[in-house]
């Protein structure tokens, strides 16, 4: 158990110092090259990213809103 | 295999902490590098701003003022008045999407073509940075302080371009208004690489480049 509990640490920590890595690029561009070689955690985050984006369903006062904008300007 | 389900928790417990630190908040005091009037395309802008201004106070306030590419913003402004915070960030996201196609999708850090204030992008179109600057001074309309809007400049990850577009303070935390009509909260806003943010009252550079000069280009 404590074995488990230390490699679950180093490996946070090893994680975590990456991350910390990244944010001191000074290229955005070699850090977009870097981020996408870890490509696994852009798999994980996929499930959070779709929850995360709102729906974009119409709600129906912004609907009436917007389709008498669009009315105004096509008087 | 024990070692290998400690390595898969681990990489997934961080990278659920990490999506944290990577979504925009206006809580960053430490990065205001200097007043906006420094920004050369943000000062032109708001000098034709000012320059429009007048026409849109009287197209707000009367309807028979508007020139036909204000009609629509004369029943936005008032008609959204009434609405709650999300409503309005969906009513303005929703209308100045829909205005133009895009010409081009990304931001140009050469800044070769200007930055476009609201009036002129409702007549011509623009880029992403104009969409961006558009819903900003439309939200302003409808009562949003500057304090809470910043368009954002940002290295899109996954499209590996530079986009610009805006971002509101709300409440629990900073939304970001896209081009899809999406409004991006939390850890959907990890595919951004946060480069600066710009408003009525100051430059916040996000890299720390420490200098104007050193800012992407624009």
């Amino acid at each position: 158990m404590k074995k488990t509990i230390g490699w679950m640490i180093a490996f946070s920590a090893l994680f975590a110092l990456q991350a910390n890595a990244f944010q001191n690029l000074e290229s955005e561009k070699a850090y977009a090259a870097a981020i996408e070689r870890l490509g696994i955690l852009e798999e994980i985050n996929v499930t959070a990213h779709k929850a995360a984006q709102e729906s974009t369903d119409l709600d129906p006062a912004v609907a009436a809103l917007l389709k008498e904008a669009e009315e105004a300007e096509a008087e | 295999m024990r070692r290998v389900l400690c390595f898969l928790v681990s990489m997934l417990l961080t990278s659920v902490a990490s999506a944290d630190f990577r979504r925009y908040s206006f809580d960053t005091d430490d990065h205001y590098l200097v007043d906006a009037s420094h920004h050369g395309p943000w000062s032109a802008l708001m000098e034709q701003h000012a320059q429009d201004q007048q026409v849109l106070d009287a197209c707000i306030a009367d309807k028979r003022q508007c020139p036909r590419y204000l009609r629509g913003v004369h029943r936005i402004v008032n008609g959204g008045r009434d609405l709650s915070e999300r409503q309005q960030l969906s009513l303005v996201n929703q209308f100045i999407n829909r205005r133009h196609a895009i010409r081009q999708n990304e931001y140009r850090p050469r800044g070769d073509d200007g930055w476009k204030s609201m009036s002129t992008f409702l007549k011509e179109g623009g880029d992403c940075e104009d969409f961006a600057i558009a819903k900003y001074f439309l939200l302003r309309e409808l009562g949003f302080e500057s304090d809470d809007l910043r368009v954002v400049v940002v290295w899109d990850r996954k499209a590996r371009a530079y986009h610009a577009l805006l971002a509101v303070n709300t409440e629990p935390r900073a939304v970001l208004l896209e081009l899809d009509n999406s409004m991006r909260t939390g850890g959907a806003q990890r595919d951004y690489r946060f480069l600066y943010s710009i408003n009525e009252i100051g430059v916040w550079d996000h890299m720390r480049h420490a200098g104007l000069e050193r800012l992407p280009r624009w």
